[in-house]
């Protein structure tokens, strides 16, 4: 167990280290002097030596390298001269907001995918599962912006429903309670919208692994000693069928958080990609290159963590001999 | 004898398109398909309207939909049919160049690493490893910001950033394919690696990459219309669809009809690339 947890995490911290000296390696590729990414013109001369020389940015390149990995591991990346603030600082702000939305978009997904993957399988080849399928690839092809300006369109200008941008309203709230019912009400079209791409995926996923397992030999002893069809659907399929899903969740992260870029900037939610996307607006490097550096760790270590949880959960993979 | 199996494999083609439009399906994407292409290239001539000329901004701006403008006009007058159905054109050839791109970086990336397999396809796959922990978005705004780049970026850019699923499954499929006697024989025959890889292995593959080619560039054109709404793919006053969406988020509740049609337009190309897919894979099967 312990041996393939730190075999998983060596991988994981080379991933990591890869990428940082990619983005360095790129920082010097591209046009221009690497140090000018994180100074801007406007700022004195003066200054401009001062920060250089605290950066780094007059050593060697081989000196420069270390110090920018050692400040990206320490989770300092630099001023933003944009807003006048430390770039650790405000990605801090950001990154529970966007928490918030990918965590409640993730339960929302797997809740309504898994139910229908199993009525779906369960009413294989029916009417009912030819038209969940169709209207979920239906969904799938609308692209989530354009899904999401309609339906600010519909519930927020027409109907009046739901706030259509903004995490909470611009008001007191007596009471925690307001508060957070205020919260869910925000919440709820981002959730939407953000999730039916995966909706549709851990429906599929869901429906055909049903199906496989109910024609596993074990379902069909148990069938045969007449077990109940309830019994038989809970107690022994569904828990081989979700036990997958655990990895499911390393594949969603890199287009959750990509997903979550376009819902963030449509509904003005204040998180990571709204400030990546207004960054590249106003030209504010040094938040573009953490930003990016914080979504690749997000998504090495969650693919560390469905791994490890994958792991734990299934003994065919702890016991077996050959691990990965 | 080389002739015989020419023809035999152009038969094999020609029978699977056939098959594959048989189905009803992917008939009808395909309809959709050639309506799209033909009318983005007569986009002027069927609107009456060159996408870029601008109307009276006076009288013209903003103007529903109508028999004159079927589409309405957006805020600098011009017509949105006729931008629309330009952007269409727009959008398709970044589409299609970028897959095309990317299908033969993947094709070549998967078919050498599988081929070789050992140690070059651990590295090879381990690089794929560490481009795919990139989430794409995030690497598509570093990249564009950090070569400050302009208008010409996107194909390469695209292309560069979506071959790796690709690489993965003509690499799968080509462990299985070099297990094969014929490829052993012409292994045996003594040919060069170069000449099997490339008459023998992936002629062989082709069938993976024919179902795949509908699916990413459905994929692609998603892809392409999110950044030009985030402002940073097409760039106006060239239409996208994309970027008109994001003309019309302004005056999403006084002109809802310049946000909306184009969307509408994004859903059924994606679909009826989707029906495609689906068709071709059918065929395949019914063959097989």
């Amino acid at each position: 167990m312990s041996r393939y947890i730190i075999k998983r995490l060596i991988t994981s911290i080379i991933i990591l280290w890869a990428v940082l000296s990619a983005t360095f390696l790129l920082m010097h590729l591209a046009p221009g002097d690497p140090s000018m990414l994180y100074l801007r013109p406007e700022i004195d001369a003066k200054v401009v030596a001062n920060i250089r020389s605290q950066m780094g940015f007059d050593m060697p390149v081989w000196q420069q390298y270390f110090i920018w990995i050692k400040n990206f591991v320490q989770g300092d990346f630099g001023f933003s001269f944009v807003q006048h603030q430390s770039v650790s600082r405000i990605l801090l702000d950001a990154i529970p907001n966007t928490l918030r939305l990918t965590i409640s978009v993730l339960v929302f997904q797997y809740i309504v995918g898994i139910l229908l993957g199993i009525l779906c399988a369960l009413k294989q080849k029916t009417k009912l599962d030819t038209i969940i399928n169709g209207s979920l690839l239906f969904l799938y092809a609308m692209p989530g912006f354009w899904i999401a300006l309609i339906a600010i369109l519909i519930f927020s200008s027409y109907l009046g429903w739901l706030p259509s941008s903004q995490m909470n309203s611009i008001q007191e709230f007596n009471n925690i309670w307001t508060y957070t019912w205020d919260s869910i009400r925000h919440l709820v079209l981002p959730t939407l919208i953000l999730s039916i791409p995966f909706i549709s995926y851990t429906m599929r996923f869901v429906r055909d692994k049903f199906i496989d397992i109910m024609q596993d030999s074990y379902i069909v002893t148990a069938k045969a000693f007449g077990f109940k069809k309830n019994m038989i659907l809970f107690k022994y399929a569904l828990k081989n069928a979700l036990l997958p899903l655990i990895t499911l969740v390393g594949l969603y992260l890199p287009f959750l958080l990509g997903g979550a870029v376009i819902t963030e900037f449509v509904f003005a939610w204040p998180g990571m990609g709204r400030i990546t996307v207004n960054a590249i607006y106003t030209h504010d490097y040094p938040l573009i290159l953490a930003a990016n550096f914080i979504a690749t760790f997000a998504v090495i270590s969650g693919n560390f963590v469905s791994d490890i949880l994958y792991y734990v959960a299934d003994p065919r993979i702890r016991f077996g001999k050959n691990i990965a | 004898m080389v002739q015989m199996f020419k023809s035999l494999k152009t038969n094999l083609f020609i029978q699977m398109i056939v098959n594959a439009l048989k189905i009803h399906k992917t008939f009808i994407g395909l309809v959709i398909v050639v309506i799209l292409i033909l009318s983005s290239f007569l986009s002027t001539p069927i609107s009456g309207y060159h996408p870029d000329s601008h109307g009276d901004i006076v009288n013209e701006r903003y103007l529903a939909p109508s028999g004159a403008h079927p589409f309405g006009t957006d805020k600098f007058g011009r017509d949105l049919l006729s931008r629309v159905l330009y952007g269409g054109r727009i959008s398709l050839m970044i589409a299609v160049s970028v897959v095309t791109i990317s299908m033969i970086i993947g094709v070549l990336y998967g078919s050498l690493s599988g081929y070789f397999g050992g140690r070059i396809d651990r590295v090879m796959m381990r690089i794929l490893d560490f481009l795919l922990a990139f989430p794409l978005i995030f690497l598509i705004i570093t990249l564009i910001a950090l070569f400050k780049m302009t208008h010409w970026y996107l194909i390469p850019l695209l292309a560069f950033t979506s071959w790796m699923e690709t690489a993965r499954l003509i690499r799968a499929e080509i462990l299985s394919l070099k297990e094969r006697e014929y490829i052993m024989a012409v292994q045996g025959l003594g040919y060069s690696h170069l000449r099997i890889i490339f008459v023998h292995v992936i002629p062989n593959c082709l069938s993976v990459v024919l179902v795949t080619i509908p699916l990413k560039i459905a994929e692609v054109i998603l892809l392409e219309s999110a950044l030009s709404f985030l402002g940073i793919g097409v760039q106006p006053p060239t239409a996208s669809w994309g970027n008109i969406i994001n003309d019309g988020r302004e005056v999403l509740t006084s002109a809802w009809w310049i946000s909306t049609i184009p969307g509408i337009f994004i859903t059924f190309t994606v679909l009826s690339f989707h029906l495609i897919s689906d068709g071709i894979r059918k065929s395949l099967s019914v063959q097989s």
